[in-house]
């Protein structure tokens, strides 16, 4: 089946994203001019528009298109849903960080409006050929701006993750060739159907060969020990809001493509890689945790606590369920809650030229900065996972499903590095409320209505998710049913 | 003209492995040049020897159109714009390598390496091969051109969107002092 004009409308929302960012590159050439946020609007509106469209796939029965190479799911329109999601926070993040900082940005939006197009197409992707040029857009937009305030350590980040992601990109093309070898065919269900043939995966080790190297290609992008060891350098020497993009973005959207591709195309090899993510989600989450302890820098905490809650989802890679599928997809919605929303309170503590992000930084500002100090002790309790907050929640429902498939000890390993990573988030909060400020730079903070908007919608969100998740829960079982 | 073979085939299976082998050389001595050259250059020429020698991976798998594309586009176009920019710009200062941990890093690196290549091959060399069925179309531009716009037109129309950002992505990281109206190292830009 080829390609019909009725397939455009699976592309829909990505068609809108695209010309979201294409409208903007034309508006910032022809109005120029720093400290406007012309572009912000319009790239909301965009995704706001976007979301509209894809609010049409819940619920609809999963179409496939494009010779079945981009399907339209639940569990694609409720990534798509994530990606809109981090865009918009990221656009109002990034605001006050722009202002301040007298950067023009309309390059900045449309390369990352290009960037969830690329991330949008992972989760949809039912072939392996798109789903590494989806990974790709996504990428290259990042590895761009990372390096965008041209900042030595910015552009220092921007090379590493580059240099790193290319390899990592060819790990898992290569992975894909010997996939393609042994298949004969790059597409999920064309896999699906070629191992059904076989009676077991020891008469194709090179399949098992290329499954191992597309595990690897994605255990890069989730930063998943042993391949972690880029981000902290990446993830503080970037911009601050394209760490925020890039911790919960990228993650969300490797996973969506991670989980989609090892639960449909690799079912037959789950005895291998099951064991093999057991490993890695427990080094994961250990590694990230006691990495993380060691920080006095908050957004180096923040960069290892990412790896930590890398290995938290790992835990339901492991469990492979569509319980643990909801699981995740609850997880990683609150993650995008709680940690751009720390992210942004990172950047709004600093001031133009200089992010002042060391723990000594924060002491006093829960008194000087009574607002943005309870916002950000929020969304540490819900890193920490502690009730009642969204983070508590997503962590109960993975090692919930884990338990259910007799997986205890990883459960409890998972609840034991919870709790030790109480340690390090709450230690910011013993900086912000009991030690005493001792430089009076604190009180010059960059903050803009956009980004305080960032920051109340994130609160919003984990708190609502927290104590009231039933309905997310309910649309993300919908979207992991068929798995 | 006819072409007649000798019933051993031994001699031109020969002359296929060579030639395979000298291809394989060609690209891995190719890309190493590109590593290692302490000239820009240097490196550059390398990475067309490298590219040459996949070339002719593509014209021995039979794929001419695709082999003489990667000469045109690749050799011919790309590397001949690398050129350009390295004879246009300032040979970068000497960079002093810190070759304290260096003879540490190559033995990880060949550790891994090998690793690696021990693992992949020997999954290759389990394999239990079959013979694949004949192609008997996709090497004619025809048909590359008719699979591009029908099956493929999703990626296709997805790589024109890498390349749009690929080059809003250079723009961005190569005009320095965007928005600041500073110059950066004493000219002007």
């Amino acid at each position: 089946m080829d390609f019909q004009i009725s397939d455009l409308s699976l592309l829909a929302p990505h068609m809108v994203v695209t010309g979201t960012a294409l409208l903007v590159l034309l508006v910032e050439a022809f109005r120029p001019g720093k400290g406007r946020s012309d572009a912000t609007y319009l790239s909301i509106l965009g995704l706001l528009v976007a979301a509209g469209l894809t609010l049409k796939q819940f619920g609809a029965p999963a179409s496939t298109g494009f010779a079945g190479m981009l399907i339209a799911d639940g569990y694609a329109a409720f990534f798509n849903m994530v990606a809109y999601v981090v865009g918009i926070l990221t656009l109002l993040v990034s605001d006050s960080y722009f202002r301040s900082e007298e950067y023009e940005h309309g390059e900045f939006h449309a390369l990352m409006l290009m960037s969830l197009v690329g991330m949008m197409l992972m989760s949809g992707s039912n072939h392996l050929m798109l789903m590494f040029l989806a990974l790709e857009t996504m990428s290259i937009s990042i590895y761009a701006m990372a390096g965008y305030m041209r900042t030595k350590e910015g552009t220092e980040s921007s090379f590493k993750y580059f240099l790193l992601g290319g390899a990592s990109s060819a790990f898992m093309l290569y992975g894909i060739a010997l996939l393609y070898a042994s298949c004969g065919t790059t597409s999920l269900t064309g896999m699906v159907e070629y191992f059904s043939t076989l009676p077991s995966l020891s008469d194709s080790p090179m399949a098992l060969a290329g499954i191992a190297l597309v595990a690897a290609g994605f255990c890069f992008k989730i930063a998943a020990f042993p391949f972690h060891v880029w981000t902290p350098d990446v993830y503080q020497g970037a911009p601050t809001s394209v760490t925020a993009f890039m911790a919960t973005g990228v993650k969300a959207a490797a996973f969506a493509a991670f989980f989609r591709i090892f639960v449909v195309a690799f079912p037959i090899a789950s005895g291998a890689w099951t064991s093999a993510f057991w490993v890695l989600a427990v080094a994961t989450m250990t590694m990230g945790n006691f990495a993380a302890l060691a920080q006095r820098d908050v957004k180096r905490m923040l960069a290892y606590s990412s790896i930590a809650h890398a290995g938290y989802l790992l835990i339901g890679m492991v469990t492979a369920t569509s319980e643990a599928g909801t699981g995740m997809l609850f997880y990683l919605i609150s993650y995008v809650f709680m940690n751009i929303g720390a992210f942004g309170i990172v950047i709004m503590l600093g001031k133009k030229g200089e992010d002042r992000t060391t723990l000594e930084d924060y002491a006093g500002v829960g008194f000087k900065k009574p607002l943005l100090g309870a916002a950000l002790t929020i969304f540490m309790f819900s890193m920490a996972g502690i009730p009642p907050t969204a983070g508590f929640i997503g962590k109960f429902l993975i090692f919930k499903a884990a338990v259910h498939e007799g997986y205890i000890w990883l459960a409890v390993l998972g609840v034991l590095n919870s709790a030790a990573s109480v340690y390090y988030y709450l230690r910011v909060l013993v900086y912000m409320y009991f030690r005493e400020s001792e430089s009076e730079s604190g009180d010059v903070i960059r903050t803009s209505p956009l980004s305080i908007l960032a920051a109340a919608i994130s609160v919003i969100a984990i708190l609502v998710l927290g104590i009231a998740p039933g309905y997310l829960v309910q649309i993300a079982e919908a979207a992991t049913a068929a798995f | 003209m006819d072409i007649t073979f000798s019933s051993d085939f031994s001699a031109y299976v020969a002359i296929a492995d060579v030639t395979f082998i000298a291809f394989i050389a060609m690209t891995l001595a190719g890309g190493l040049v590109a590593i290692l050259a302490k000239q820009l250059i240097h490196a550059v020429l390398g990475l067309i020897l490298c590219l040459i020698g996949v070339a002719g991976l593509y014209a021995f798998l039979g794929n001419y159109f695709i082999a003489s594309m990667q000469i045109l586009i690749y050799v011919g176009a790309v590397s001949i714009s690398m050129v350009f920019a390295v004879m246009l710009a300032r040979p970068p200062a000497e960079v002093k390598q810190k070759s304290m941990r260096l003879a540490t890093k190559i033995a990880l690196g060949v550790i891994v390496g090998l690793f690696t290549a021990a693992t992949v091959g020997s999954a290759v060399f389990a394999q239990h091969w079959s013979e694949a069925a004949k192609v008997t179309k996709g090497d004619t531009p025809v048909e590359i051109g008719v699979g591009l716009l029908t099956h493929n037109v999703l990626a296709f129309e997805l790589i024109s969107l890498v390349l749009l950002i690929a080059i809003i992505g250079s723009v961005v990281i190569a005009k320095r002092g965007r928005g600041t109206g500073t110059s950066v190292g004493g000219e002007e830009i």
